[in-house]
């Protein structure tokens, strides 16, 4: 969000485990409770099943799982974000959401270099809310490489074109 | 004419002309039987003298050039200035070839190589006009003039209808690949109940658009699978309604919810239909295609279809084509014997291969039987048992219809030298393979010496099918219906074991037995409750394949809207598709198939 320096931007503002979580509201489609979700058998193991979206049928990931934080038991507090991430639709299972926040560029600062690692490759920085630290996610990276080509991959054989090339 | 505007017309035209093409050669392959029926002459010279008309405003030139003598040819032919002479059909047939070709250069924007000259030239001859002569000095009229004065109007008319992307009926001789080509005419409401599916057999065309010129529009398809699913979401909604009803049962709420239950009904009969498109489309292909292969295999066959107003899904039409092909060049290859063979039987010389749809059932069947010299079981279990596929024990006990499932096997149809036992086999798996991909069936009867059918079982939709839900310990899956053969309770005790895997022994046969519940990797803690009620195995069969799959219970046959997946879940493999239930949970679609 470097290039953002004095843009106001708005995030969605979700809860993983004790951490806070924004990602642009324009990368959102909608927040829903959590219906019931359908295991699909063989499929990736980062792919906790599907969801009927308004008879859309969504594939949902798992965000604790995919951010290796542990399961819990899902309360009634759980949301599904729906975002559209690496060219498809797909519901984030999240902990629960808060707020949407109002940052401008000066209060974003990179992700400290010593916590960086290649599994943070998502984290684009953090935002400095009052006492709140919110984790900026970049949704085009949550997925490892082998999983975007395979996401890519699915999605040119779904016909729907080859966007992410 | 500038480039831009050629490629809108490009849309209109191609699948148009197609469509007059197959028309064209259909009556031609009439014409040849009887060469004197003036009737079949007076539609060829209307479908001739449309696609000119067509051609000519549209601006292609050779196409109109070629067409225009064509027309000549047959305007003779029809008032007796000229007679049919043996290589008069010859040439119109080359002349087919050639506009098709020249279609083809317009649909793929290829450089017009293709050279008419030749092909007018004998065209004039035949007709008595100086072959030697050049081209253009037997050519009265210039090639992109106007149609004839009467007609005139009509091909105006065209080109408007062209414009604006609008256009009477017949147009579905379509390639799958081009867009606009798939989709159908839309109905209007009041034409619904007036002609079957709305479509005239193909032939008759150019009479049809006449009357129904304005009921008919060209829509994209995406359109219609748009409005397919959004019904599919009321009929869901529909149920969810249902449901609250049933739990404060008021009884105004009731009836408003009968009269909604009818109209979505109605509405989504309706808009199946739009889906519908007639046989004919495919069925028309293929009068030029036996006319043809006989010729060269020097074999007498009469080819009759039936049933070409039938009207099948858009979707399935596409992939029944391949198939089809197939079949029809085995009956002519290897059914029908050659007339000296034949007589030497007490059959007729000429051979017959008939092509048909009905429907039956739930069901369309699409058949391609010949008169020919049939499938011989004897033969095919001696090659099976030596191939390995089947003791002689099971020979023995082996019903003729089992028997000739042993020539869809893969094993069976790569054996070299099966053309000369049987007769078939060439490409059989393939076959098979291509009709249970869209949840069809094969079936096969014959009689040696006799003749043979190919029976295809086909779903009347693609996009609403009946199903079997069945529960797997805490899951609810859905399974086709026309897959299952049968369903059993599981006695425990039945259950064999053969190198580690399960069998059960059903009316004398050996079949494997699925545990789906280790297939899917259920969850077994769950569902520790379901393992004290009985189990149920549902039996499948494809052709030599059967297996017995155990589920936990089954929860009814319920007609289903398919929805595929697509995205990551696409790559979960196993699955045809999924469905939505009126409580909105999603239900994953078994395809059977792939799990035995």
């Amino acid at each position: 969000m470097a290039e953002n320096k004095t843009n106001i931007q708005q995030l969605v503002v979700f809860s993983l485990s004790s951490e806070e979580y924004g990602v642009p509201i324009t990368q959102i489609q909608e927040i829903i409770r959590l219906p019931e979700i359908t295991r699909v058998p063989g499929a990736s193991g980062f792919i906790e099943g599907v969801i009927n979206l308004r008879g859309r049928i969504i594939p949902v990931i798992d965000l604790r799982g995919r951010f290796g934080l542990g399961r819990k038991e899902r309360t009634d507090k759980n949301r599904i974000v729906v975002a559209d991430a690496v060219g498809q639709t797909v519901g984030l299972v999240v902990d629960g959401v808060s707020e949407v926040l109002q940052v401008s560029g000066e209060q974003i600062d990179p992700i400290p270099p010593s916590l960086a690692s290649i599994d943070s490759e998502y984290l684009s920085g953090v935002a400095k809310v009052g006492k709140l630290l919110v984790i900026l996610l970049n949704l085009g990276k949550i997925f490892n490489d082998p999983e975007k080509a395979e996401l890519a991959d699915a999605a040119g054989a779904a016909g729907g074109g080859d966007r992410e090339k | 004419m500038d480039e831009s505007d050629l490629s809108q017309f490009k849309e209109v035209f191609v699948p148009e002309a197609r469509e007059y093409l197959a028309a064209l050669n259909t009556a031609l392959v009439e014409l040849e039987k009887n060469l004197a029926n003036k009737d079949v002459l007076s539609d060829i010279f209307r479908v001739a003298h449309t696609l000119k008309g067509m051609a000519a405003t549209m601006g292609f030139d050779k196409i109109t050039h070629l067409t225009h003598k064509m027309e000549d040819v047959f305007d003779k032919l029809r008032k007796g200035e000229a007679s049919a002479k043996g290589d008069t059909l010859d040439v119109l047939f080359e002349c087919l070839d050639a506009l098709s070709k020249l279609v083809d250069e317009i649909d793929t924007g290829a450089e017009a190589k293709s050279d008419v000259e030749r092909l007018v030239a004998r065209l004039a001859a035949l007709i008595g006009e100086e072959g030697p002569a050049a081209p253009a000095a037997a050519e009265p009229e210039e090639p992109g003039a106007p149609p004839a004065p009467e007609e005139q109007a009509a091909g105006e008319e065209r080109a408007e209808q062209a414009d604006a992307a609008v256009q009477a009926g017949q147009d579905e001789s379509a390639s799958p690949d081009d867009n606009l080509a798939g989709s159908r005419p839309f109905e209007a409401p009041g034409g619904a109940g007036a002609k079957q599916d709305g479509i005239a057999p193909a032939a008759a065309a150019p009479e049809a658009e006449k009357k129904t010129k304005t009921t008919h529009v060209r829509i994209n398809t995406s359109y219609l699978d748009v409005v397919m699913n959004l019904v599919g979401e009321l009929v869901i909604s529909k149920s969810q309604l249902e449901q609250i009803s049933g739990r404060h049962k008021i009884d105004e709420l009731t009836e408003t919810l009968q009269e909604f239950d009818r109209i979505a009904i109605d509405l989504q009969e309706a808009v199946l239909k739009t889906r519908m498109v007639s046989v004919s489309q495919v069925f028309d292909r293929y009068p030029r295609m036996v006319r043809d292969l006989a010729r060269k295999l020097e074999k007498d066959i009469e080819f009759e279809i039936y049933g070409a107003d039938i009207g099948i899904d858009r979707l399935l039409l596409d992939e029944i084509n391949e198939p089809l092909v197939h079949l029809l060049r085995n009956a002519i290859d290897h059914g029908v014997e050659l007339p000296a063979a034949r007589e030497k039987k007490g059959k007729l010389r000429k051979g017959k291969v008939t092509l048909g749809a009905r429907r039956e059932r739930g069901f369309i069947l699409i058949e391609v039987s010949d008169d020919g010299k049939g499938l011989d079981p004897v033969l095919i279990q001696k090659k099976a048992v030596s191939l390995g596929m089947i003791t002689e024990e099971q020979a023995r006990t082996m019903s003729n219809e089992d028997t000739f499932g042993l020539i869809c096997d893969s094993r069976f149809s790569t054996a070299e030298t099966i053309t000369d036992i049987s007769g078939r086999g060439v490409g059989m798996d393939a076959v098979k393979t291509m009709i249970e991909s869209f949840n069809g069936r094969l079936a096969i009867r014959s009689q040696k010496g006799a003749g043979s059918s190919f029976v295809l079982h086909l779903p009347l939709s693609l996009a609403i099918i009946s199903a079997l839900m069945v529960r797997v310990k805490n899951e609810i899956y859905a399974i086709p219906l026309n897959n299952i053969t049968e369903i059993v309770p599981l006695s425990p005790d039945s259950v064999k074991s053969i190198g580690g895997n399960e069998v059960v022994v059903f009316r004398d046969r050996v079949i494997p037995l699925i545990r789906l519940d280790k297939k899917l990797g259920a969850n077994t803690r769950a569902a520790a409750r379901a393992e004290s009620g009985t189990q149920y195995v549902l039996v499948f069969e494809s052709g030599t394949k059967s297996a017995g799959m155990v589920v936990d219970n089954f929860l009814g046959r319920k007609e289903i809207v398919v929805k595929t997946l697509t995205g990551i879940v696409k790559r979960a493999r196993g699955f045809s598709g999924a469905t939505i239930l009126g409580d909105g949970s999603v239900v994953l679609i078994l395809d059977i198939s792939l799990w035995i």
